[in-house]
């Protein structure tokens, strides 16, 4: 019996030999003690990968993980995911999160966490929906760009979930950069979300691993909804009194921090070589906000479950 | 015990005949009325009225099942002395004496005579008879408990309403014995009392003090210190299944262990609410449907087999911005709802009148059974022993609607607040809009009541409407909703459901 919040199973993709295995989540003492996605993806990289290793070879693994708060209804904010592995970039263990809509839909089909070791030996992508998993080609992406895979892909499953399913489904992938092991490759999921520390889009790239597509109508447990309750309207009072997320965020997305963080001189321009832009107020939060934000798209692209909405959307109409 | 013994101002009988009515005609409920099933003889209050007997176990034998649901008719008593003159009732054999003898099936008892009385105790029962002793216009009415107004099972806010209508509490007394004349109680006698250690029930145990002793004369004394279940078993081989305390013991199926006898509500759960016996049945159904015909019950599937029909009768009370007002007023006394806030958004569709509301919980049940196990409606206790529900008023200036960035609160054919699950983003910022906290969570999704949407497809009122004893929970028309009749037509918007 699974605890509360964890959909109780991990998938295990060996890209060398191609096999998928379901594997039970680690015993309750583990989960108290690893607490979330990081937590979690650093218990396996600590226990399964040789500390020696070179980040970008076969043997290192990537651990795509959930945490227990991921998809629970009633958590604020609750739509975040994050990436784990030993980072090209840092040569450490290293963990770079992401938000937008794919963790909670990972835990929709079915799974906590997602453990990818081994190389593929051409272009493949990982396919999970309503708990079940599969392997696929994807030759025919290689080479594309992070939208045009993400459109890619849904197109090629929309058959299998119907059509007005079909903007249920998101792609986390990697572009060129992270093919070509580029240290500072991200993974992007949504079209617009960045797991972008570190570089693991090029382990990725390193196991021929594109994209991974997920969907699912399944649901994280919960041990007690009434307690729940209480507790994420105790947490929506605090975010909803704070001026900072209930106002400055949802209006300016984070670019609002642009002018702040400009005037207190620490704002990294030039490859820092210097803190202060002088063109700041040009790409400020207000400036997006009053001339070109559409306020439809990001309300409705914001991330899943989440109140604060710091969304920012626009479309370039021309030049 | 909800035609004879609860006073008329909290339940009306009509709702009860309807009940009655509507199982005898539509769902072939065959009444067999002054009948007693039991296993073995004995008494018990109300026996005076019976006209043929049966036993329990023969009729085990015709019938596939049995469902014993006697309730708790059997009323504790003091054991002191002159507890039996002439003038020394029960609470319930005095409350459904009134009722016959209201209806005109039991000649005017001498109760009437009286002038000033006394009710030992302070449960709900306790209450109910005084409120009775008021509504017969007797000068003088003592409710007598032996802990303080804090440890009364009916709750402060009820004791202080009595209090306010006259009632003289006297508390930290014990009955020491009543005394009689030519057969008829004349006074009694207390001994006042203080708090000790907890007892068994983890309240405060009274403890005499000696030489404290006073007599209040009276004519007329209610004993309401408790009932407890009324299982018809006396003697045999199902007596091993009653307990102590007089509750008949069932397994997890609700059966008595090796029989086709059920057991539900009271009389295996001991005293309680009309709400929390009725809980304790509906949750009973599903697994006495299952064990009998072998096949899990489920909701959904119930609800499938409500006739479809194009149109309903809903009844509708006339809007009146006193009675809105009264309600958000209750509301921000009692539930911390902000009135000017939850006034601001009226007019509602559905209310909750609170002076009606006996707090007994049913509405809740049956939302939870309707909704498989989540209610829509939330009971709110406070520290007074005050008990009411909450749920979404379903109102024209809906907050959750305006908050929602996804267009997924959408508006039924009544008007009503409808929660598209498949558009919702759950970021839960209609739940912190909702003055009354409407809004819940549930298996993870956002949803809120759709005033049983599936009910009225099938032809029905909403469960807590239909099943309201006190009628406190009410469609009402206004110039919002008044573009509706009290006929319409549901839309095709299956997808909602469920």
């Amino acid at each position: 019996m699974p605890l509360g919040g964890y959909m109780g199973r991990v998938l295990r993709a060996n890209l060398t030999e191609g096999k998928l295995l379901v594997e039970d989540l680690p015993p309750e003492d583990v989960l108290r003690k690893w607490i979330g996605g990081r937590g979690l993806g650093v218990y396996y990289i600590l226990k399964e990968v040789n500390p020696r290793v070179d980040p970008l070879s076969p043997g290192n693994k990537v651990v795509v993980a959930t945490g227990p708060l991921t998809g629970v209804t009633g958590i604020p904010s609750a739509g975040r995911w994050c990436s784990v592995t030993k980072a090209p970039l840092t040569n450490t263990i290293h963990d770079s999160q992401s938000g937008g809509k794919f963790g909670p839909r990972l835990k929709f089909a079915g799974f906590d966490l997602i453990i990818v070791e081994g190389r593929a030996e051409k272009p493949v992508y990982l396919w999970l929906h309503d708990g079940r998993a599969e392997l696929r080609d994807a030759k025919h992406l290689w080479g594309r760009d992070t939208h045009d895979t993400t459109d890619t892909i849904v197109e090629e499953l929309t058959p299998e979930v119907g059509k007005d399913e079909s903007k249920n489904i998101s792609v986390a992938c990697i572009g060129p950069a992270g093919e070509r092991l580029v240290k500072i490759a991200c993974i992007i999921n949504d079209k617009s979300r960045a797991a972008g520390r570190g570089g693991h889009g090029a382990v990725w790239g390193s196991k021929n691993l594109k994209a991974i597509a997920v969907y699912g109508n399944m649901k994280p447990p919960v041990a007690d909804e009434e307690r729940l309750e209480e507790v994420s309207m105790k947490s929506l009072d605090v975010i909803k009194k704070s001026p900072v997320t209930s106002q400055t965020l949802p209006k300016y997305g984070t670019a609002a921090l642009v002018n702040v963080i400009n005037a207190h001189g620490i704002f990294p321009t030039r490859n820092f070589r210097t803190g202060v832009f002088s063109e700041a107020s040009k790409i400020s939060g207000e400036r997006i906000a009053d001339e070109i934000m559409d306020w439809k798209m990001a309300e409705e692209e914001a991330c899943w479950g989440c109140e604060i909405k710091c969304m920012t959307s626009f479309h370039i109409l021309a030049g | 015990m909800m035609t004879f013994a609860i006073p008329r101002s909290r339940i009306s009988v009509d709702e009860v005949v309807e009940g009655w009515k509507d199982l005898e005609q539509n769902l072939g409920v065959r009444f067999c009325l002054r009948t007693k099933v039991a296993a073995g003889s004995g008494h018990d209050e109300g026996d005076e009225f019976i006209e043929r007997g049966l036993d329990l176990h023969e009729l085990s034998r015709t019938y596939d099942a049995v469902v014993v649901a006697t309730g708790t008719w059997r009323s504790r008593r003091l054991g002191v002395e002159g507890e039996n003159a002439k003038n020394v009732t029960t609470a319930l054999n005095f409350l459904y004496s009134r009722r016959l003898a209201e209806m005109g099936l039991a000649s005017n008892s001498s109760f009437t005579s009286a002038k000033k009385a006394i009710v030992i105790g302070a449960g709900l029962s306790a209450v109910d008879a005084a409120e009775e002793c008021l509504s017969m216009g007797l000068n003088e009415v003592y409710l007598a408990y032996r802990r303080t107004i804090k440890e009364a099972p009916a709750g402060v806010y009820r004791i202080r309403e009595l209090m306010a209508r006259g009632v003289k509490w006297i508390e930290l007394v014990q009955p020491k014995r009543i005394i009689v004349e030519n057969s008829y109680a004349k006074s009694v006698e207390f001994v006042k009392a203080k708090l000790g250690p907890p007892d068994e029930t983890g309240r405060p145990s009274p403890i005499a003090i000696p030489g404290t002793e006073f007599v209040i004369e009276t004519d007329l004394v209610i004993l309401a210190i408790g009932e407890v279940p009324t299982t018809p078993v006396y003697a045999g081989s199902l007596a091993k299944y009653v307990d102590s305390s007089g509750k008949l013991c069932v397994g997890g199926d609700y059966r008595i262990p090796g029989t086709n006898i059920f057991a539900v509500g009271d009389v295996v759960t001991g005293p309680s609410k009309i709400g929390l016996a009725i809980d304790h049945a509906l949750k009973a159904v599903k697994i006495i449907d299952s064990v009998l015909s072998g096949e899990k019950l489920r909701i959904e599937d119930m609800m499938r087999k409500l006739r479809s029909v194009e149109k309903t009768v809903l009844v509708f009370e006339p809007w009146s911005n006193d009675m809105a007002k009264s309600m958000c007023d209750f509301l921000n006394k009692y539930a911390e709802v902000d009135a000017v806030s939850c006034l601001s958004t009226s007019p509602f569709l559905r209310v909750f009148n609170y002076t009606k509301c006996i707090g007994c919980e049913t509405c809740n049940t049956v939302c939870n059974f309707i909704h498989d196990g989540r209610s829509y409606i939330r009971i709110k206790k406070t520290d007074e022993g005050l008990v009411f529900p909450t749920s979404c008023l379903h109102c024209a200036n809906a907050k959750c609607q305006s908050s929602c960035k996804r267009n997924a609160i959408v508006r039924g054919s009544l008007g009503e607040i409808i929660i598209d699950t498949k558009k919702c983003d759950k970021c839960m910022d209609c739940i912190y809009a909702c003055p009354v906290r409407a809004i819940r969570i549930s298996r993870g999704d956002i949803v809120n009541c759709d005033l049983c949407l599936n009910l009225r497809q099938g032809g029905l009122t909403p469960a807590c409407l239909s099943m309201c004893p006190s009628e406190a929970i009410e469609l009402v028309k206004s110039s919002y909703t008044s573009h509706q009749t009290a006929l319409y037509k549901i839309q095709e918007n299956s997808h909602l459901v469920m």
